[in-house]
């Protein structure tokens, strides 16, 4: 994935503020751009939930419903949130702990980055993955699946699924910090 | 405080000992003066990274106390003074190495300008490609301008030519003594004595997490050539084919080790002459004699593993 060059504006003058914020923002943003050039991941997070839904909800089931909701419909909030489960469980709990194993985790520590700056921008990436599958999955359904979904309702889905990714993200990291890493902690050198 | 001045940065009777029984860093006291390139020299295992860690406030002692600039290492504000290049095993691989150079400048209020870290790590023309995808002496290079990224007062090195070619190996010991010169203080742990010959302005050889001798380069390099100095005796090498055993060698005045290299027994002791007489005196069939001062590498050698 290419991006055009952003130069960061740098400013000694900034207040500590501003440049707090500068730095959540540039954090984030690169966190987010980090996890979907690394294709084996942006793939296979927005893939698989994209590739169930058509597979259980549009394709299988058709015309069926459960209780008096549509199986299009059903599934599309149900495979939303399993992919924003998916983008937090396996982008954060496996990236934090790759990080951590591997001492990316203490040069971060040993900088002076806020420490809630990283954790933020994986919580971002994750909200990020989950408005990715939730439009994609409601484009599918509308188009293919006849769902009907008023924009009202489109809007409630990404808030849930946004904020839905919150606990997935303590989840992941929680994981993250249980499993001891492979590779460090062993040698005190 | 005066001495604050010239101590930037002081470890004082500091433990640690992991949760597994290792005690990494045993009851180390050393103090880094302002200006200084200063050495961490010891094996693996010695103890030099976890000294760096609690240098940078990532572990805690679990007794004595760590201060940097008067303060705690964990404070913000030491932070914003300090730069540091832990061993890595990896960084994120889908970020170009000039977005993870930002990424760090944009953490200090004043930090180094793009154009001088590249060129400080010897990065130009690498500067659109993905950490993945390049090579580990380049990894170690865009991890060297990472830790130049705040123009830091302090900066912690470790293990920095680690994978790098005689080439990029020297070029980063002119960048090394380039900070020196412009007045940063500069801490290296490594484990070539050439490397911290070359560089240091003060050496500190550590083993098994405690300081085995410290001094100037030359100071620490005359142990090997065989003057006395202030901590430690110098010593020499004695080489001989001999029927005396082990023990009996052990036994003679100075001795620090005792070993076989194919048919000659090789002695290293402090008194090469008393113990020679007695080893004379001792077997009459003794041949192939040879005394020699011990190399630098030797020298340390002995030095790390004798005690």
């Amino acid at each position: 994935m290419s991006t055009p060059s952003v130069s960061l504006p740098i400013d000694s003058s900034a207040s500590p503020t501003s440049r707090a914020i500068r730095i959540f923002l540039t954090e984030i943003r690169y966190e987010v751009l980090r996890a979907l050039r690394t294709r084996a991941f942006s793939l296979s997070s927005i893939g698989f939930p994209v590739m169930f839904y058509c597979l259980f909800g549009l394709m299988m089931n058709r015309n069926e419903t459960i209780g008096t909701v549509a199986v299009a419909k059903y599934l599309l909030g149900g495979y939303a949130i399993f992919g924003s489960l998916g983008a937090a469980i396996f982008g954060i709990g496996v990236g934090v702990a790759l990080d951590r194993s591997a001492g990316w985790l203490e040069l971060k520590q040993a900088s002076p980055m806020p420490p809630l700056a990283y954790v933020l921008s994986k919580l971002c990436m994750a909200v990020a993955f989950s408005l990715i599958i939730v439009s994609i999955l409601t484009l599918l359904g509308i188009s293919i699946g006849h769902v009907r979904i008023a924009p009202l309702a489109f809007v409630r889905i990404l808030a849930i699924a946004s904020l839905g990714a919150a606990p997935f993200c303590c989840l992941g990291l929680a994981m993250a910090f249980l499993v001891p890493p492979t590779s460090a902690g062993v040698s005190p050198t | 405080m005066p001495s604050a001045a010239q101590t930037v940065a002081s470890l004082k009777n500091t433990t640690k000992r992991y949760k597994n029984g290792v005690t990494a860093v045993d009851h180390l006291s050393l103090d880094l003066s302002s200006g200084q390139v200063i050495a961490l020299l010891g094996p693996n295992g010695a103890g030099k990274s976890t000294a760096v860690k609690l240098m940078m406030g990532l572990s805690a002692p679990t007794s004595g106390t760590v201060s940097i600039f008067g303060s705690d290492p964990r404070n913000p504000h030491t932070r914003l003074r300090t730069g540091v290049m832990l061993q890595v095993g990896r960084a994120p691989e889908m970020l170009r190495v000039r977005e993870h150079i930002n990424i760090f400048r944009g953490y200090y209020p004043n930090p180094t300008p793009y154009s001088n870290l590249v060129k400080a790590a010897a990065l130009e023309g690498l500067e659109e490609r993905f950490f993945g995808q390049l090579s580990g002496g380049q990894r170690q290079r865009v991890l060297f301008a990472i830790a130049l990224a705040g123009d830091p007062d302090l900066v912690f090195l470790d293990e920095p030519t680690v994978g790098l070619d005689i080439e990029s190996r020297r070029a980063m010991w002119a960048e090394i003594r380039a900070l020196a010169a412009r007045g940063l203080t500069v801490l290296l742990t490594t484990h070539y004595l050439e490397e911290a010959d070359a560089l240091a302005h003060r050496i500190i050889v550590i083993n098994k997490g405690r300081i085995i001798c410290e001094g100037a380069p030359a100071g620490v390099k005359s142990m090997g050539a065989g003057y006395r100095s202030e901590t430690t005796g110098g010593f020499k090498i004695v080489r001989c084919a001999t029927t005396l055993t082990a023990d009996q060698l052990r036994a003679m005045p100075g001795v620090l080790a005792v070993s076989l290299a194919g048919h000659l027994t090789e002695i290293t002791t402090e008194q090469p002459e008393a113990a020679l007489r007695e080893m004379l005196a001792l077997d009459r069939s003794l041949s192939a004699l040879e005394v020699e001062c011990p190399a630098l590498e030797d020298a340390f050698l002995t030095l790390t593993s004798e005690n």
